[in-house]
């Protein structure tokens, strides 16, 4: 069956609205990403173009500012929402590893 | 030294993994591509180098478009970014190449790049493939020659139908795989996104594609050589006169978007202009054709000879001043030879004579023209009764009738020859012997 949209993210859809916190421009997440994440997580070009595109027709992110090709965006109480929810259902899954194998497992 | 080289590429237009390691084979030969040309793709001369390409897809592009537009240079500058640059656009196909050792892929989400691609298809390739297979249905629809009461005779004695037959199928197949080949693809990489997470290889069919033009090129020719052959010139004019011409109609439409393109015109001007430059082209060459086959026709360069006729008019009558029309058609298979020669209100030869081109063919066509008569009577819609063969000389033989009546049309059956005789009078002895000598094939 497939998946409802957004149902669960991507590791790419979580950090590309993380960036989004504050304002910042689309080119600019292609390099935050793999810094916050010490470059296991990389979104490309085209990805990220199509991600930005779909959470603002969802409403996760709004347009800020457009200098040239240089789009700013922000994350929407939506999207807040969106990326709390995907933080608890990530919170309950480590949840349930560490009641499963405990706290020295975690080491 | 050439500095430009074109090519043509037999994949499909989701066969990215295939372009990029043709476009990444040819950087290392030092061509680098730069552009499309009608049916062609453009590189010009560059220092051999180990590049990455990839093939990406925008929907929203254009074959149209003058420059990109502000979310396609949002799109390309996102590329660069990551050390992607763009080589070369083909309408949504976007080709970019990148220097760095194992860099980030364009897309790097499956799922979303299975959609990407989808949605860029549905954009022009999937209602071109879907245009072509309606076309291809519409033309083997249509086509009086398949209509079952032409069948053989007149199906198999036309090279044109037979070849225009073949080339509609070869378009149908085409459409067909292309599309079947493409929603499995659809299928599968959506499957292998949703459960895996992972993109599947693109999965042309390019040793199709490959024996498909061979195969259209092959036809061509064949249609041409067999329309000298069996004398179908007519036909092979206007063949080679309708290439020559759309060859320079398709030149002058490209000439035309270029133009347009430099003059910085809108997407729907250049649009506009490309297409009314071609439909005002496609009518001027119709127009055209027409009138140079005509005209070629009624001066006589492509009208039949008499002279070499099996059996004209003098040989069974006295007079000489009298009208004739000759028409030949023919195929491999089966050949056609129609002669009508009359006085004005005098005396008339009319026949149709078909020959089998093929031995081994001569007893299927001839059962099954027999079968017809056997069952109904008819053949290609006139009743015929059983008659004495021998005065032909002929190994059956026919007479038509209205009611009941018999007419002067006879049907006669020599070997591997099949005989439609009209002669507006009671046949005599001696003219069955002429006929059966000369078009019977029996005078040897």
């Amino acid at each position: 069956m497939p998946r409802a949209k957004f149902q669960t993210m991507t590791e790419q859809m979580f950090y590309t609205l993380l960036c989004l916190k504050s304002e910042c421009c689309g080119m600019d997440i292609l390099d935050r990403v793999p810094e916050m994440t010490g470059g296991t997580v990389n979104v490309g070009s085209g990805t990220l173009y199509t991600l930005l595109e779909q959470f603002c027709a969802v409403g996760w992110i709004r347009e800020t500012r457009v200098e040239g090709r240089r789009r700013s965006y922000i994350l929407t109480e939506a999207g807040r929402e969106a990326l709390a929810r995907e933080y608890r259902r990530i919170q309950a899954q480590a949840e349930d590893y560490r009641r499963i194998f405990g706290e020295e497992d975690q080491k | 030294m050439r500095d430009k080289k074109r090519q043509i590429l037999p994949y499909s237009l989701y066969d990215y993994d295939a372009y990029a390691r043709h476009f990444a084979k040819m950087a290392r030969r030092g061509w680098m591509v730069e552009g499309t040309a009608p049916f062609t793709w453009a590189y010009h001369r560059c220092e051999p180098r180990e590049l990455t390409f990839a093939v990406s897809y925008f929907a929203r592009a254009s074959m149209f478009d003058t420059e990109p537009g502000e979310e396609q240079s949002e799109f390309i500058a996102f590329c660069r970014r990551t050390g992607w640059q763009l080589a070369a656009t083909n309408a949504q196909m976007q080709v970019f190449y990148n220097e760095r050792h194992d860099p980030v892929p364009i897309e790097t989400d499956p799922a979303l790049e299975v959609e990407t691609i989808h949605r860029a298809a549905k954009r022009m390739y999937l209602p071109l493939i879907w245009i072509i297979l309606g076309l291809g249905i519409l033309e083997i629809l249509t086509d009086r020659h398949l209509d079952p009461a032409a069948f053989p005779l007149t199906f198999l004695s036309h090279g044109s139908t037979l070849f225009s037959l073949a080339t509609n199928l070869l378009l149908l197949v085409y459409s067909a795989v292309e599309l079947g080949a493409y929603f499995l693809w659809l299928r599968r990489a959506r499957r292998a996104a949703r459960e895996t997470g992972t993109m599947i290889p693109s999965a042309g069919h390019r040793r199709f594609n490959v024996a498909v033009l061979v195969l259209t090129a092959v036809l061509l020719v064949s249609s041409l050589v067999t329309s000298v052959l069996y004398r179908e010139l007519l036909y092979g004019f206007v063949v080679l006169l309708m290439l020559a011409m759309m060859a320079v109609a398709i030149a002058i439409s490209w000439q035309v978007q270029k133009l347009m393109k430099r003059r910085r015109a809108s997407r729907i001007a250049t649009m506009l202009a490309t297409y009314g430059t071609a439909v005002a082209l496609s009518l001027v060459i119709l127009t055209t054709v027409v009138f140079i086959a005509v005209g070629s026709f009624s001066e006589g360069f492509l009208r039949e000879r008499a002279e070499d006729l099996p059996l004209t008019f003098t040989d069974l009558y006295e007079g000489t001043d009298y009208q004739e029309s000759v028409h030949r058609d023919g195929s491999p298979l089966l050949t056609s030879l129609s002669v009508v020669q009359f006085e004005w209100a005098g005396d008339s030869l009319d026949y149709t004579l078909y020959e089998v081109q093929i031995p081994s063919l001569a007893d299927p066509i001839r059962n099954l023209i027999l079968r017809d008569l056997e069952t109904d009577g008819t053949v290609n819609g006139e009743h015929y009764l059983n008659a004495d063969p021998s005065p032909w000389h002929a190994d059956r033989a026919f007479q038509q009738d209205w009611q009941g009546e018999p007419l002067s049309d006879w049907l006669l059956f020599y070997p591997g020859r099949i005989l439609f005789f009209d002669l507006n009078r009671e046949p005599t002895p001696e003219l069955m012997d002429t006929v059966a000598a000369k078009l019977g094939g029996k005078g040897d």
